[in-house]
């Protein structure tokens, strides 16, 4: 879930600062009447004379500590944060002992840059001096009251941003002992007390806050996240409807991408689909949906659920677009989380060998979670499992590709025995993070906002893991959730762990029951997955093996080939060179006879003189899968069509 | 004295197996550290490698038991399966009593961690102490292991293994060097190793040992031969080194190397795989730079090309290119600024180099260069500041504008215009730009085609004869290249329309990886592109961005690299000093291996080193400090037999000291030997001090019979040390 950037509240204590230096060096300041040199007010937002005298360093020699900090706050307001740590830092070089420098660099760093170990160094010399000026509080005096409060309140942010929730809580805790009060305090107290799993106590102070506080919005949209949590969904999209019309109110300063993002991720848990995605899409129609990934990812990663590709990539791309827009974003807010969903796209596509470097680049990534909810655990648990699966589909694809020489056969077998060990250890190694760093797979509710599990897939890794064990898991979580679209999940998950074991039959009907079960359009990749599991317990000749085969090739042929599964068609023996029957069943393809419903490959011309020779596949009463592909070699030949036939080239919203 | 000799014979060969056992564990350590930075493990490392160690050493304790395969193969597969079976069997009995958690799964998934690494040890070495061709299989896959790893840097791929590249960043070394030094341990350790494993004594494999244990002297003689093939190892790992460093750099740059020399050119045709993420250079924009017209791109400019010497652009020499401060990094420049130059803006530039660089670089046009105190020397090669005019202009903006320098001579004029003879580069400009009168919308088609028809590869693989042209085969060929084909491409184009065109040289980075305005620059973001001289612009960047690419080194910047060197800029210890974070969770810094910093090192080593004269100096010179004539004569001895010793003239095993006075011929030791042991074996002590006085007179100076090259050497070698710290026995 996102959370709503303090930047409003951080602005006001900038202002807040500005207003607190003394008075008289103010005057002593401000150039006498009658003079050439520009009047400027800082307080006033509209008053932007002189902006470009203060961003020329050409006299920053002469100005004094306190006119580099005056000009460097009006940067700050002005969007030119780069010329504002200049002249902060040279205010800095000045003067080294006034706090309103270290703490106005303590924001910088928290706002604009997100580097909150620096920050966190600021805020304390400033806070040091702070004392050393005024003593150790409480404060009397109101302005002094009033900065030391923002001090702790960057202080709090801070150590918040940096994981140490204790230690917000701590300074929460100054900060009410002391008597302050602020807009921000019941949200920021709120978040760290679900942070250490406080939820009904965190509730309390939401609610409080919403009643008491005039920061509404990012309140209400903090209370509605927790209601979320505690199970409450419909409360919980009542109280975001009322942060989305606060914030729409706010026009441009508001955000409503936020609230937006939340109460469709409610939806989504709610297997509302049709809701979450117009939700969604709204949020990023919205500056704030759009330039944070959140938006984007939860619908691209619903439309991977949906086996909606293209759509998939066209949201990605968008946000690819927008975020362009913001040449200075740094890509780490954003870069592992965008590589992990385009990643599941390509593996989904049959693209692996560019899913498995995107996932790897995404394993490799710094993300930056500042504001979010979900946090690295979540993402390298995900990505783990997902290049584990890529990793397995390479296997399939290159036993299932017909080598040309010798040195192509030992390097493909070489590449799978690596992948099989990879794969083994990623997917072992994934079932460690989901119990101990994901607390006894806390994400195994489906649909859980935070997680970055790819809940139709998630059998793959939870097979994983011995079937009583398991079964005692699942057992738990089915009583706490009564959700009726999450038992199929559920469902197949016992099914893909018991179905190695000995009620093989037991699991092949309760595969059959979650591809009757699975709702179409909104759980394909769902029904997928139970297709394929139940194709590998039949004959391959059989006709429910045929009729799967088929229907998973008709939503999402790269699945077929990426599970080493073959799909069956019909030769047509006459014109194709002698070893292409042979070669295609070494292939991902399978002779099924000449029943009138397969599709059939068969010579689409005469062999050329140059031993070149053309077959095409066509399948009848579905002409988007024809394909027709030329070679010399029947080996090349073979890994054409089945290349043409299972890798799908996404690319702006159409397939190529 | 039985006992004595006893102990002698047998401590070599025991010494010898636990030598082979610490190698063993030594090895066993490295690798899962290696295995845990590849792909990690989950489990402590440090519970792995004590589960692998214990295996070395249990399997090398029933080795020399009466204990047969099978007795072992139990031994071990019990020993590395019980506590998983016994903590499996309890997650049945937890998944049957319906408790619902997975959390003794993970438990299990751990000690099954430690049971693989302690069986693989086991077996290993098992394996090793029992069959007699352990030692050449392990030989064999040393071998294998030393090809795997330095299969990886085959095409200048220098910065791989990340281990070792992350290792060689903390150290300041740079990544050439440390894979030579690496290399080097490697190839000394396997030999040790296996010289080792060659001498000990093994059971079941040998009937008789290989060879016999070796004595004192053989062991020196053996430190000797070692350090002496250490040495010949690094001088011809130096030898590699000065052979492809010269041709590592415009490797591992995208063809753009460094220099600026006149008539030359540091850029390469052939190939630029290798390109790397070495960190080059830190840049901190000091002011916001919002009318960046390539935004989120910014070229940095070193050097520009803009004379053709009959095959590529080279270095024209002073004459022209007059814009560019072709100066080094560590010198001043300052420019006179171009008047006539408008929309341009003022950028401050602070750059921090990692890397050696020839010349200083930044955004044009530089109106000067300042030096900046180094903030850690250690890190950082030199460090500057630039003041540029930086460009500001939009480009869309520029299309109608002229080219050239109205100002510019006709010889000036005619230099950006020379062309090169092969008319091809005429046609085919021509043809690309039918139709467009307007100069820059020429320059803007060309790029624009040759992005849309070049294939971006770092191994376009021309085969280009000395002298031939290296541009054609990309351009009339197969549309495959990199950075230095396109621009010398574009540049060609646009000479042969009478566009007055250079090739420059340098950075581009993309400012969205940049972090508070820093920019983390490295050897990949070095780059060649087309510049063309627009009247009252100034040379604007012409670039082609190839859509389709074949092989690219683009990744992600190491973010956390940039954070850790922003906090070395900023604004330093006085104003932010540590103790304000100490007790602070959450902002230790996450990073590569904890690495001792070398000059930490250089004390101990003092100490090491002072400890060791002091010790020589007593050893020597101790007998003049004690009253007692007996315990004179006694340290006496010492300090004769251990100036022996040193120059490698010791008691052999088995040998008296009256046997070995004997022997000596270098030093009258006879009277000092017999004085100590009547001493020592008569019956009652009666030397007195001035006797002693008197022998010692006789042999203070053992070695000087020897020449001088020989006592100097014997005056260095810590051998009578070593022999005192394992207890003597002159």
């Amino acid at each position: 879930m996102v959370r709503r950037p303090f930047k409003l509240a951080c602005t006001i204590a900038v202002l807040a600062l500005i207003s607190l230096c003394p008075t008289a060096s103010r005057a002593q300041d401000l150039p006498l009447e009658g003079s050439d040199e520009p009047i400027y007010d800082p307080l006033d937002p509209f008053d932007l004379i002189g902006s470009e005298e203060i961003i020329s360093s050409d006299k920053d020699d002469e100005k004094s500590a306190e006119e580099l900090l005056r000009d460097g706050v009006l940067l700050l307001q002005l969007d030119r944060p780069l010329d504002a740590r200049t002249k902060l830092l040279k205010a800095l070089k000045k003067d080294p002992d006034n706090y309103r420098t270290y703490n106005l660099l303590a924001g910088y760093y928290l706002i604009h840059v997100g580097h909150y170990r620096l920050a966190l160094k600021y805020i304390k010399r400033a806070e040091e001096l702070f004392e050393k000026d005024y003593g150790p509080p409480p404060y009397r005096e109101r302005l002094i009251r009033k900065e030391h409060s923002n001090l702790l309140y960057y202080l709090a942010q801070a150590r918040l941003n940096l994981d140490n929730y204790e230690g917000a809580l701590e300074i929460l805790d100054r900060y009410a002992q002391l008597g302050y009060h602020d807009d921000w305090y019941p949200g920021s107290r709120a978040w760290v007390l679900m942070k250490l799993g406080n939820i009904q106590e965190a509730i309390k102070v939401a609610r409080l806050g919403v009643l008491a506080g005039p920061d509404g919005a990012r309140t209400l949209n903090m209370l509605g996240i927790l209601l979320s949590m505690n199970d409450q969904p419909q409360e919980s999209l009542e109280v975001f409807r009322q942060a989305i019309a606060y914030e729409l109110t706010l026009g441009s300063e508001g955000q409503p991408g936020t609230p937006l993002n939340n109460s469709g991720e409610v939806y989504k848990e709610l297997f509302e689909d049709e809701k979450a995605e117009s939700t969604f899409l709204r949020a990023t129609s919205f500056r704030d949906g759009c330039e944070h990934i959140l938006p984007s990812l939860n619908l691209t990663l619903l439309y991977v659920e949906q086996v909606k590709y293209e759509a998939a990539i066209s949201i990605m791309d968008n946000f690819d677009k927008c975020i362009a827009q913001f040449p200075l974003r740094n890509n780490e807010e954003h870069m592992a989380l965008e590589n992990l969903a385009r990643g599941r796209i390509d593996l989904h596509t049959g693209n692996v060998d560019r899913a498995i470097k995107r996932l790897e680049a995404s394993l490799e990534g710094t993300q930056w979670f500042g504001k979010i909810g979900t946090n690295q655990d979540d993402m390298l648990v995900g990505a783990t499992i997902s290049l584990a699966q890529a990793l397995r589909a390479q296997n399939n694809i290159l036993r299932s590709t017909i080598a040309a020489t010798w040195g192509e056969w030992v390097a493909a077998k070489e590449t799978i025995t690596s992948n099989s060990l990879r794969a083994w250890w990623l997917m072992r190694r994934a079932r460690q993070m989901l119990v101990e760093d994901l607390k006894d797979i806390e994400d195994l509710t489906i649909r859980n906002t935070d997680s970055l599990l790819e809940y139709p897939t998630l059998g793959d890794v939870l097979s994983g893991f011995s079937s009583t064990g398991l079964s005692a898991r699942l057992a738990r979580q089915l009583a706490v959730d009564s959700r009726p679209r999450a038992q199929l999940f559920y469902k197949a998950y016992s099914a893909q762990a018991n179905r190695s074991l000995f009620s093989r039959s037991g699991s092949g009907k309760m595969l059959d029951e979650v591809i009757e079960q699975a709702r179409p359009r909104f759980e394909d990749l769902l029904q997928i997955q139970a297709m394929a599991l139940r194709m590998e317990s039949l004959k391959p000749l059989s006709d429910r093996y045929r009729d799967l085969a088929y229907r998973i090739f008709y939503i999402a042929p790269a699945e077929l080939r990426n599970r080493g599964l073959k799909l069956p068609i019909q030769i047509e023996r006459r014109g194709l060179p002698d070893s292409l029957p042979g070669l295609l069943e070494d292939g991902p393809f399978l002779d099924g006879g000449s029943s009138g419903s397969l599709c059939i490959v068969q010579a689409a011309a005469a062999t050329e003189p140059n031993g070149a020779t053309s077959i095409s596949f066509s399948c009848p009463g579905n002409t988007s899968f024809n394909r027709t592909v030329r070679g010399v070699d029947p080996g090349e030949l073979v890994n054409k069509l089945s290349d043409a036939l299972f890798r799908e080239e996404i690319r702006n919203g159409s397939n190529s | 004295m039985t006992r004595a000799v006893h102990q002698d014979q047998a401590s070599p060969s025991r010494r010898l197996y636990w030598a082979v056992i610490a190698f063993r564990c030594t090895g066993a350590v490295l690798a899962i550290a290696i295995i845990n930075a590849l792909l990690p493990l989950g489990t402590s490392q440090s519970a792995v490698s004590v589960a692998a160690i214990v295996g070395i050493i249990g399997a090398s304790w029933l080795a020399r038991s009466r204990s047969t395969s099978l007795g072992f193969v139990v031994a071990a597969l019990a020993l590395s399966t019980a506590p998983g079976l016994a903590i499996g069997m309890l997650n049945w009995l937890a998944g049957l009593v319906g408790l619902g958690s997975l959390r003794a799964e993970a438990i299990g998934m751990h000690t099954t961690t430690c049971g693989i690494a302690l069986a693989i040890a086991a077996a290993a070495t098992w394996v090793f102490w029992r069959v007699r061709i352990a030692v050449t299989l392990e030989a064999i896959m040393s071998l294998l292991a030393s090809i795997a790893l330095f299969s990886a840097h085959r095409e200048f791929h220098l910065d791989r293994p990340k281990i070792l590249n992350s290792i060689a960043w903390r150290l300041g070394v740079d990544p050439l060097a440390m894979l030579v030094i690496v290399g080097s341990l490697l190839i000394v350790s396997v030999l040790a190793y296996l010289y080792l494993a060659s001498l000990a004594t093994r059971p079941q494999a040998d009937a008789v040992p290989v060879r016999r244990a070796p004595g004192k002297r053989q062991i020196f003689l053996g430190a000797c031969s070692a350090a002496i093939l250490v040495l010949v190892v690094f001088g011809i790992q130096r030898l590699l080194y000065s052979h492809f460093s010269a041709i590592m750099l415009a490797r591992t740059a995208n063809g753009v190397g460094m220099g600026s020399k006149d008539g030359a050119s540091p850029l390469s045709f052939q190939s630029a795989l290798g390109s790397s993420n070495q960190p080059a250079a830190l840049v901190r924009l000091e002011g916001d730079y919002s009318n960046n017209p390539f935004s989120p791109m910014m070229y940095m400019r070193e050097t520009a090309l803009s004379s053709f010497n009959g095959k590529e652009m080279v270095f024209a020499g002073r004459a022209f290119d007059t814009d560019i401060p072709v100066i080094r990094p560590n010198e001043a420049f300052t420019g006179k600024e171009d008047a006539e130059l408008s929309q341009r803006t003022p950028l401050v530039q602070s750059v921090y180099l990692l890397a050696d660089h020839d010349n200083a670089f930044a955004v044009d046009y530089p109106a000067s260069i300042v030096q900046l105190k180094n903030p850690q020397p250690t890190r950082f090669k030199g460090s500057y500041r630039a003041y540029s005019v930086a460009p500001a202009y939009e480009l869309s903006g520029l299309e109608l504008d002229a080219v050239g320098d109205p100002r510019w001579t006709a010889e000036v004029r005619q230099h950006y215009l020379e062309q090169h003879p092969d008319k091809r580069y005429k046609e085919t400009a021509e043809k690309i730009t039918a139709g467009i009168q307007e100069p820059v919308k020429k320059a803007r088609a060309l790029a624009d085609y040759l992005s849309a028809s070049s294939i971006y590869t770092l191994t376009p693989r021309h085969e280009v004869k000395e002298g031939e042209d290296p541009v054609a085969p990309f351009l009339f060929g197969d549309h495959r290249g990199y950075c230095v084909h396109f621009a010398h491409a574009i540049v060609y184009m646009l000479r042969a329309l009478g566009i007055p065109a250079r090739v420059g040289t340098g950075y581009l980075t993309d400012l969205s990886q940049a972090k508070d305005g820093h920019i983390l620059l490295r050897m990949s973001d070095r780059h060649a592109w087309g510049e063309v001289y627009v009247a009252g612009v100034g040379w604007v960047p012409f670039d082609v961005q190839p859509q389709q690419v074949e092989s690219h080194a683009e990744t992600q910047v190491d973010a956390k690299l940039l954070e850790e060197l922003m906090g070395i800029l900023l604004p330093g210890e006085e104003i932010l000093p540590p103790r304000l974070t100490k007790d602070e969770k959450g902002i230790e810094e996450e990073g590569a291996a904890w690495i001792p910093d070398p000059r930490s090192l250089l004390p101990v080593l003092y100490a090491v080193a002072a400890l060791l004269v002091i010790t020589k100096l007593l050893l020597r010179f101790g007998w003049r400090l004690v009253p007692s004539p007996q315990r004179k004569l006694r340290l006496g001895y010492v300090a004769v037999a251990s100036a022996l010793y040193d120059a490698g003239i010791s008691r052999t095993e088995g040998e008296t000291r009256l046997e070995f006075a004997q022997r000596v011929t270098i030093a009258n030791l006879r009277p000092l030997a017999t004085a100590v042991v009547r001493e020592a074996y008569g019956p009652t002590p009666s030397i007195s001090a001035e006797r002693v006085a008197a022998i010692m007179r006789e042999v203070s100076s053992p070695l000087s019979s020897l020449p001088r090259w020989k006592r100097c050497l014997a005056a260095l070698n810590p051998a009578s040390v070593a022999s005192l710290l394992r207890g003597g026995g002159w």
